[in-house]
Formats: C-alpha cells, structure tokens, sequence
C-alpha cells in the first residue's frame, strides 16, 4: 500500500466502527488521489470506508473488513458558483452548513434541512439519503442534483449529468449513488441546482389531543390553498403538529391565519415568523439506541403508527405527505421487528434499523430486482473493497 | 428462412396474429419519428395489449436476435424510437388506459400509451395536473416522457419528468418484468428508476408507471413581452432569475419565427419584433400579484416596446397557442427542418443567439430560435430545403457549430429531446471514454444480450459497431424479400 502515504495522518481510533480500526486513515487532497487510492485498494483487495465527517456512520452496520479510512474533508473547495445561473459545483467533502453559508451571502438556499450536525459533508449525506422535513414542499436532494464526479471501486473517475439545469445526455447515473452508502463508489464533486430563499418563513406549532387529530389536521393542512413547505407530526409525551410555510410575506401571512383557525381542537398553539437562514428544523430526531425508518405509501401512515404501538417508541416523527416516519425505542423493542415488518410488508411499506447497538437485520427485506443491483456492484466495486459489508449487497 | 421469418414465425406462436403487423404498408407508418434525418424500416411490428404481451415478444425477439424498439408516438426529434437496425418495434399504443388517479396521494397509475394532455384532463376534476408538458403533449405519450425525461415551457418551475415519476414496471431485454421504484419513498436498495428514466429504451421497455400529479395553481398569470432589441430580451431572462423569481415559464421567440407564428395562429405576437418573451408565473395570489409587479418593472428597465398581460384564460390560451404551435408553423418557411435542443447557463444566452445568427449567415439557412429561455435551453430550428443541393449538408455542418459552442460554454448537447441516433456521437464533445464506459456498463446491467434499442443514446464506436454490421446486412436482405 503506497499510494498517498504522503496524505497518511494517525488517529485510526477516531475512525473506530464497531470493534475494528483501520490500518491507516487517507486524506487525500485531489480527486485523482481518490483515484489513485482506489485503483491500488482494488488491486491489493483493501477495504476502504469512505468517511466524511463521520456524523451518519451509524446508519449501517461496521464493515466486516477495515483497512483503509479515506477522509474526504480536504476535498471542501467551492468548484464553482453562478448565483445568477443558479448553479454551483462543490466538493463533496464540503460541509452542507458550508455551503448554506456561501448560498446566503448571495440570498439563495439548497432548500435540503437534513438532521444532521453542522460537520456533516456532502458527500456523506448524500450517500446515507438524509433528508428533512422541507422535502415535502422542495423534493429531497435527487431533484436538486444536476450532475456527479464519482470515483468508482475501481478507481475509474466518472462524471454523469452536466453543470446546466437541464440536461438529458447520458444515463442519470448519479442518482445511483444516493443512499447507496458509497458501496459503488465515492461521490467526490456535485452540482446543484439552487433556490432563491422566500422572502418570508414561518412556523406554526400546535399541541394536540392525540394522534388522530393531528392527522386530521395534517390533512387539512395539505388543502390548497394552503402549501406548507414542511409538515411534521412530533408523538411523545404530547402530540404536536410542526407546519412551516414559505414565500412571499402576504402569501405566508395568509396561509398562516388559515392554518391557525383550522387548529380549532388544539390545547396550545404558537406561531412565529422566522429568520430565513436561521431558523432551525424544528423537531427533535429521537436519542433512543433504536432508531428505525419506515416508509409506507402516504395514505397508510396512520395504519403505520398504529403498527408501531407494539415497540413502544420513545419518540416518533411523521411526516405526512411523505409516507415516512422515524422512530426511536429502547433496544428491547427489536424482539418486534418481525412483526412490525410483516404489518408493514402488507401495506406495501418496510421498516429500516437505522442505529443499533446490537446485531440486527437492519434491511428486513431483499429488493426483488437485488440481481441487477449486485450486478451493477460487481462492474464498478469489482474486488468489493468499498464498505465491505456494509450494505444489502456483500 | 430470414432472421425476419423465423421472428415472425416465433411471434406468432405466443401472441394474437391480430396484433403483429407484418405487411409493408402498415410497417411504413413505424419508419420515423418527428426528426426530419433519420428513418429504419422495422422488420416487423407488434401492438401489444399486456405487460404480459409485451414480454412475451421480447422474449422471441430477444431470442432470435432481433434489435427491440419500443415506441410511443413517436414525435421523439432524435431518432429513439426509429428502426434503423431493423427488427421489432413494439407500439405502446394499445396500452392507453389510467388506471388509477389518486387525489389524496397525488398520483395516477398509467399505461404508457396513455397521452400527455389526456391524464392532465382526467386528474383536472380534482384540481390536479400531470406537470411535464412538452409541446408535443396533445400527442406524445407518458412512456414516451418517461423514456425520454421530457421537459418543457413549465419545467423551469416545476421540474422535468424524472422529477415527476415515482415507479415504473419495466420488460427487460430478456423478458424478465420488474418494478423500479415504488409509492413508498427510501426503499432499500439502489435507485434503479433513475437511470430508468431518460434511458430512450435502451435499458428495458416502460409498461406501467405510477407518477406524480402537482395541484393547478391558485393564481397565474401571462405576459407577452416585446423587444425591438435581442440583447434585452436575453438581458430581461437573466434580471428576473437574478430577482430571485423563478417563472412558471419563461419562453422566447426570436426574428422571423414570430411572423411565421403569427401568420399560422395569429397569437397576438407582433410580426416586425426583434424578440418575444412569454412570461408566466403562477402561485398563491398574493405571490402572482407581488412577482408580476417586479416582472413589469425589469421588463420596462430592460426596454421591452411593450408588455401585454393576458386578461383572461382564452388570451393566455391564444399567447400559448403561438408557443406550442411554433414548430408547425415554421413550416411557412421552408419544408424541412433540423431541430437542435442543446442548453447553455442562462447568462450564456446573448452571446449563443448572436452566435446562432452569424452562423445562419454563413451557412445561407434560415434558424429560427423557439426556446425556454429561463433554462438557458435553445431550440435553433434550422430550416431549409431538401430539393436544394447541400442545404442538409450545411444544415447539419451549422447545428453542430452551435452545439459546439453551448458545450464550450459550460452547457450540454440536449436538454430535453434525447440523444437517440442524432446525437449519439457528440456525446463524446461533454462526456470522457471512463464516462461511456460506466454508461456502458449500466446498460449492460440491464440488457446483457444488447437487444434493446441497440446503437441508440451511446456513441455508435463504442458497443455496438459488430451489431451494426451484421444486423444492416440481415436487413438489407429482408427489405429485399418485400419488394
């Protein structure tokens, strides 16, 4: 193992996943070092973890083998950036808060509120599939993505889509690498498409009886002309419903009043007008050792939480309109996966573990077109070096 | 026996003789799409009525050998769904029911022969529409979109189709049927439907899919900007991007095309105007009222002769009339033409149309710029006339020097149209040979035995010159056998 041993820094045990350590920890400085690194980790069969700010390594279990962490944060530059064009190219092991801060200065945003803490790369949030509660009125990142600097298992370094707002050449084959958890390679510069920020942001949250209320009142939320950009139902001790709206001050002002007098069976309600930069997500991620991620189709979320009665969660997120919860239980709880998956499984939904301390089946299901996915590994992950059992494929 | 008998022969075996076509006549109608370049006689074509249907013909074709392109209605403007290898085409059109529209979830499950305009009328009782609309949307297909990623005027708001499909159940080459994508979001697994979407047909033929519908706009409105000067126009697109509005639409027209426009649909666009802009933004009232105040001001700023708002929905109806039926009506002006969909940053725009008329000027054609201007996406329609010695010639030698200088400034060589057979081998001017040969490896993911929609979408050096080679003289063969 040669490559980069100029770019070799100690500290493996900060990189501790699981029981195991890497041999050495890689921050290369160029994407073609991430080139190189891989092409010689591929010849030599080495592991390799790809790490950004490590703060969503917990979301899948530790790999079986561990040689190699390659820390991307030296990889932070700003490529580009046409706030007249609406685009910007960065390195993907740039912090998102980063980025957020460099679109402010000239009054856009990336309207993408994942939970995460302000260290959190690019490069690792799109790999883990994060995402916040501003996807129901924005989309999730896929459609904020207009092109992709990948450096494949192999080490081959390729691009797909383009740095233009529309672009049909080629296969979109960045969006293979979202949520795939860097198993086909290692996301290493994008372009986003950006937003100007709305001129007005503002919250309301209402406390109610219980959750069926609130689901009535999300319901009646999503009614035009009301449009919240984000809508979250918050169940732990107390029942609240969070909505955000955004946009122009008298469309917000208006769509607030309406979704106040729609609150008419809440026990408190606050309202507030928020700074458009600063204003945070407004929800709790639970802190419990178990935290899953089930996804139904959006009319079946009540038959969801109801499902989830069985775990007995701390600490539970819906977000209607989505069809996804998050919910966080004692570590006890994984006794009822099977069943909840089976419930689940019914209605057309799954359950993922995305934080375990224990050995759990964290998928519960295998995608039925699993072939062409190993397939795909196979060609651009050939030796299987990349976050070697990490994922649904070996 | 041929290839072609031997296809026919199997075909007939597993499906209704009904829906096999097989005489020259009916295959005729199957030789081209809306590009003007590329034609292919398919061998034999069959009109499917169930998922189940079209894998059992992509079995025998897969099978025998055959080349397999699937097709919607063909307007496609790059040569995807043209034969040009010959082989099996298998029409989507008899597959045209909706199946489902769900209001509250914000979804219609399709057949994709379903056409473009007749879901968004289906889903209209419930406040809801189908949002890619391209112009062709009267008649294109929902497979046709989601094959091609279809764009169009309201893209720049609300995305293009990608943005817009949540699953599709695909036959790949091997007859195997799968569903990529789901209702439920985050499944596990890797994100097949978004290289699905876009794939031109070359990764498996679209059977069914599950899309988005967006709620209709509470507010819109319409405004019909007028320029004596190009720069301003263009310089008007940038002001109001800059402004931090994002249009529902922001079309322009550009020099002779308006008067050609005007004679056919009589729109109300002014025959001497150097320029149009079509501007519409939609929203809550309170938005519309607060963006087409700022948009009157740039327009004044920017010096715009005049600025028409449309009153009512018929004088919106009548400004999109002139829009959607601008390709048609260029016809006035010559008989044949070449359409090019290459997209530049939108601060890009001024120097690409200047550059799109010098080259007019000396390559003697006529182009006339029809585009979506708020995505910095042209659309230079090079008109001319077959019966003129080299007038294809210098057509072709004039879009590629545009589309050179959309890459060389930071854009791409389509948008919106595809890559199909007309722009197979440029893709090498924005994409390396490691790019192409992950592209490659994905569809060799899907389609192993490269039947499907062979040559198409990647440069014609890379898979398939043996195809080509061996397919092309089996054809010429049977085309032989009918005359």
């Amino acid at each position: 193992m040669n490559a980069l041993s100029d770019r070799t820094i100690p500290l493996p045990a900060t990189y501790t996943l699981g029981d195991r350590q890497p041999q050495r920890v890689v921050q290369p400085a160029t994407i073609t070092e991430v080139g190189d690194l891989l092409a010689e980790a591929t010849h030599m069969h080495t592991a390799v973890i790809p790490w950004g700010a490590g703060t969503r390594q917990f979301i899948v279990d530790p790999p079986r083998r561990y040689d190699v962490a390659l820390d991307l944060r030296q990889l932070h530059r700003v490529i580009e950036y046409h706030p007249t064009d609406l685009v910007v190219m960065v390195e993907a092991g740039m912090s998102l808060t980063a980025v957020q801060a460099l679109l402010a200065e000239r009054g856009q945003w990336l309207p993408w509120d994942p939970p995460a803490p302000p260290t959190a790369t690019i490069g690792g949030l799109l790999a883990t599939a994060a995402w916040g509660s501003l996807r129901l009125g924005y989309g999730g990142p896929r459609e904020w993505i207009l092109g992709m600097q990948v450096v494949l298992g192999d080490g081959r370094i390729v691009r797909s889509g383009g740095r233009v707002v529309k672009n049909v050449a080629g296969y979109d084959s960045h969006k293979l690498h979202l949520g795939a958890c860097g198993t086909l390679g290692v996301i290493a510069s994008v372009t986003f498409k950006v937003a100007p920020l709305p001129a007005q942001m503002a919250v309301l949250h209402a406390t109610v009886p219980d959750v069926p209320s609130a689901w009535r009142l999300a319901m009646a939320m999503r009614q035009p002309p009301l449009q919240p950009v984000a809508l979250v139902i918050e169940v732990a001790d107390t029942v609240t419903l969070m909505a955000r709206f955004a946009g122009v001050e008298a469309a917000v002002e208006r769509q607030l009043a309406l979704a106040t007098a729609a609150c008419s069976d809440a026990i408190a309600l606050m309202t507030r007008y928020e700074d458009r930069t600063l204003w945070n997500s407004g929800y709790q991620m639970p802190t419990t050792d178990l935290l899953l991620r089930i996804g139904v189709p959006d009319s079946m979320l009540p038959r969801a939480i109801d499902a989830l009665t069985l775990l007995a969660p701390a600490r539970t997120l819906v977000f209607p309109g989505l069809g996804l919860i998050v919910t966080g239980c004692a570590e006890t709880a994984a006794a009822h996966l099977p069943a909840l998956r089976q419930t689940l499984g019914g209605i057309g939904g799954y359950a993922v573990v995305e934080r375990s301390s224990i050995g759990v089946d964290r998928w519960g299901i295998v995608p039925p077109t699993i072939d062409l996915m190993r397939a795909l590994r196979q060609r651009w992950d050939p030796a299987g070096i990349l976050n070697p059992g990490r994922w649904l494929i070996e | 026996m041929t290839m072609r008998d031997n296809l026919i022969a199997a075909l007939l075996q597993v499906v209704d003789p009904s829906i096999v076509l097989r005489r020259p006549e009916e295959l005729m109608l199957y030789e081209y799409d809306g590009s003007a370049l590329d034609q292919g006689m398919p061998e034999v074509v069959v009109v499917p009525r169930t998922t189940a249907e079209v894998a059992a013909c992509v079995r025998v074709a897969a099978q025998v050998g055959a080349p397999i392109v699937a097709r919607g209605a063909g307007t496609g403007l790059a040569g995807g769904s043209v034969p040009e290898q010959g082989g099996l085409v298998i029409s989507l059109a008899r597959l045209n029911r909706i199946l489902a529209i769900d209001p509250v979830a914000r979804t219609a499950r399709v057949q994709p022969g379903v056409i473009n305009t007749d879901l968004s009328l289906a889903a209209a009782p419930y406040g809801l529409h189908f949002a890619p609309d391209p112009s062709s949307q009267r008649a294109s297909t929902i497979g046709g979109n989601i094959a091609t990623n279809a764009g169009g005027p309201h893209c720049l708001k609300y995305g293009v189709t990608t943005n817009h499909v949540l699953a599709t159940t695909v036959v790949l080459g091997d007859g195997r049927v799968i569903e990529v994508g789901s209702a439920t979001l985050d499944a596990p697994g890797y994100d097949l439907l978004g290289v699905v979407v876009g794939s031109e047909g070359t990764l498996g033929i679209i059977t069914e899919a599950l899309v988005k519908l967006t709620p209709n706009p509470e507010a819109i409105q319409t405004f019909l900007a007028i320029y004596d000067d190009l720069d301003a126009a263009s310089a008007t697109v940038s002001a109001i991007i800059a402004a931090g509005i994002i249009p529902a639409a922001l079309e322009m027209l550009v020099g002779q095309g308006i008067a050609a426009v005007e004679a056919a649909v009589q729109a109300g666009y002014p025959a001497d105007a150097r320029a149009v802009l079509l501007i519409e933004i939609d929203g809550l009232r309170e938005e519309v009222i607060v963006q087409a105040q700022q948009i009157e001001a740039i327009c004044r700023t920017f010096g715009a002769r005049e600025l028409r708002a449309a009153q009512d929905e018929a004088q919106r109806a009548r400004l999109w009339a002139g829009r959607k039926g601008a390709l048609a009506a260029c016809a006035r002006i010559a008989p044949h033409y070449h359409i090019q969909d290459g997209v530049v940053p939108r601060s890009r725009l001024p120097e690409l149309l200047r550059l799109t008329e010098e080259v007019a000027k000396r390559h003697q054609i006529t182009i006339v710029n029809i585009f979506h201007a708020g995505d910095g996406n042209l659309h230079p329609l090079l008109l001319f006339d077959l019966r003129h010695p080299g007038a294809l010639d210098r057509a072709v030698a004039a879009s590629e020097e545009i589309l050179q200088a959309c890459v060389a400034a930071g854009g791409t060589i389509s948008g919106e149209h595809g890559i199909g057979i007309e722009k197979r081998d440029y893709l090498g001017w924005i994409f390396g040979p490691a790019d192409l040969a992950a592209f490659a490896d994905i569809r060799a993911v899907f389609d192993a035995g490269n039947v499907m929609n062979p040559c198409k979408l990647l440069p014609s050096g890379s898979s398939c010159a043996d195809i080509r080679y061996a397919r092309g003289a089996l054809r010429a063969i049977d085309r032989g056998a009918w005359i």
